[in-house]
């Protein structure tokens, strides 16, 4: 349940069968970037999925203790960009402080990536942080403590569904008819 | 309020049915996403407090209303049932309460005609349109 990475093989299966078509290597990448793109922003907007195909959900709420070390350095941020310093720990701009969205400073979820090895294709975070630590261990570390993001909900799946059928499916020929 | 139920000709088949509820959906879909609502019209604005919250800023979204934050409410339609002279179409689960806003105008308060972002319909010169494809294409 803690593993960060999304495997998409089955994913794929499932919109080849929606779409009774073979989904090509070249589109699967396209779309696995454009999941990366909606995962990012679900989670962003404090939304975690714990399953595929299942729902999201709220992130659990920070504590009061944690919620205040935030402010705080929102605050020192701002006192040293007005001074013209640099801060070493910077909070990342698409942080509420009080609400949990694992956007501290941002290197996790700009981390994301799409791999293709061995027939399989996955999204994990990639790469070592400022703070040394590797993006998937934060990540999984965050799983562990039930904020689980690295999974499509069932909305998400029909998300990229649509997309595929615009980009390249039945409905590219059929755009004009529905718009 | 979530769900609208459309009449339909009575002579389709099945098949047909599901290919127009189908197609029904997505233009519901791509309507709305072009800032219109169910009667063509554009969605009232955005207020500006909306506009300048994380969450707006987050979504990457800009001033054109298309009833889209994560997505995940318009990619929630879809054909609840069918049968013999009608199709009904309609957001259920975990989406309903936020469809349910949008159409009402309430956005968790009371609703508000002003503010009301009425999407889930069809034209009917559109919906002949999409019947008279389906009965030409001989699904």
């Amino acid at each position: 349940m803690s593993d960060p990475t999304l495997q998409l093989n089955k994913f794929f299966s499932t919109l080849q069968s929606v779409v009774k078509a073979a989904v090509k290597p070249l589109q699967m990448r396209y779309l696995a970037n454009e999941t990366i793109k909606i995962v990012v922003k679900r989670t962003k907007l404090g939304y975690g999925v714990l399953d595929n195909g299942g729902e999201r959900d709220n992130f659990d709420a920070l504590s009061t203790k944690y919620i205040r070390k935030r402010k705080n350095l929102r605050s020192q941020n701002k006192k040293h960009a007005r001074r013209g310093h640099h801060s070493a720990l910077v909070l990342d701009a698409s942080t509420n402080p009080e609400k949990s969205n694992l956007t501290f400073t941002g290197q996790m979820l700009r981390s994301l990536a799409y791999e293709v090895k061995d027939g399989e294709i996955t999204i994990k975070p990639e790469g070592t942080r400022d703070d040394g630590l590797r993006n998937y261990d934060v990540a999984q570390w965050c799983s562990e403590k039930g904020r689980t993001f690295n999974r499509m909900s069932r909305a998400e799946e029909n998300q990229v569904f649509r997309i595929y059928r615009k980009r390249f499916g039945d409905l590219l020929g059929r755009l004009s008819l529905i718009r | 309020m979530t769900q609208v139920e459309i009449p339909i000709p009575d002579n389709l088949t099945k098949r047909q049915r599901l290919e127009l509820a189908d197609l029904i959906v997505e233009h519901i879909v791509e309507r709305t996403q072009s800032g219109k609502d169910r009667f063509g019209k554009a969605f009232p604005k955005y207020s500006k407090d909306y506009m300048q919250s994380l969450d707006f800023k987050n979504a990457g979204k800009t001033s054109k209303v298309d009833l889209q934050l994560s997505g995940d409410m318009l990619a929630s339609i879809k054909r609840i049932r069918d049968e013999s002279g009608l199709i009904e179409i309609g957001v259920v689960g975990e989406e309903e309460g936020r469809a349910e806003g949008n159409i009402l105008g309430s956005y968790g308060g009371e609703p508000d005609k002003k503010k009301a972002r009425d999407f889930l319909g069809i034209q009917p010169r559109k919906l002949k349109e999409l019947i008279k494809y389906v009965e030409e294409q001989g699904v």
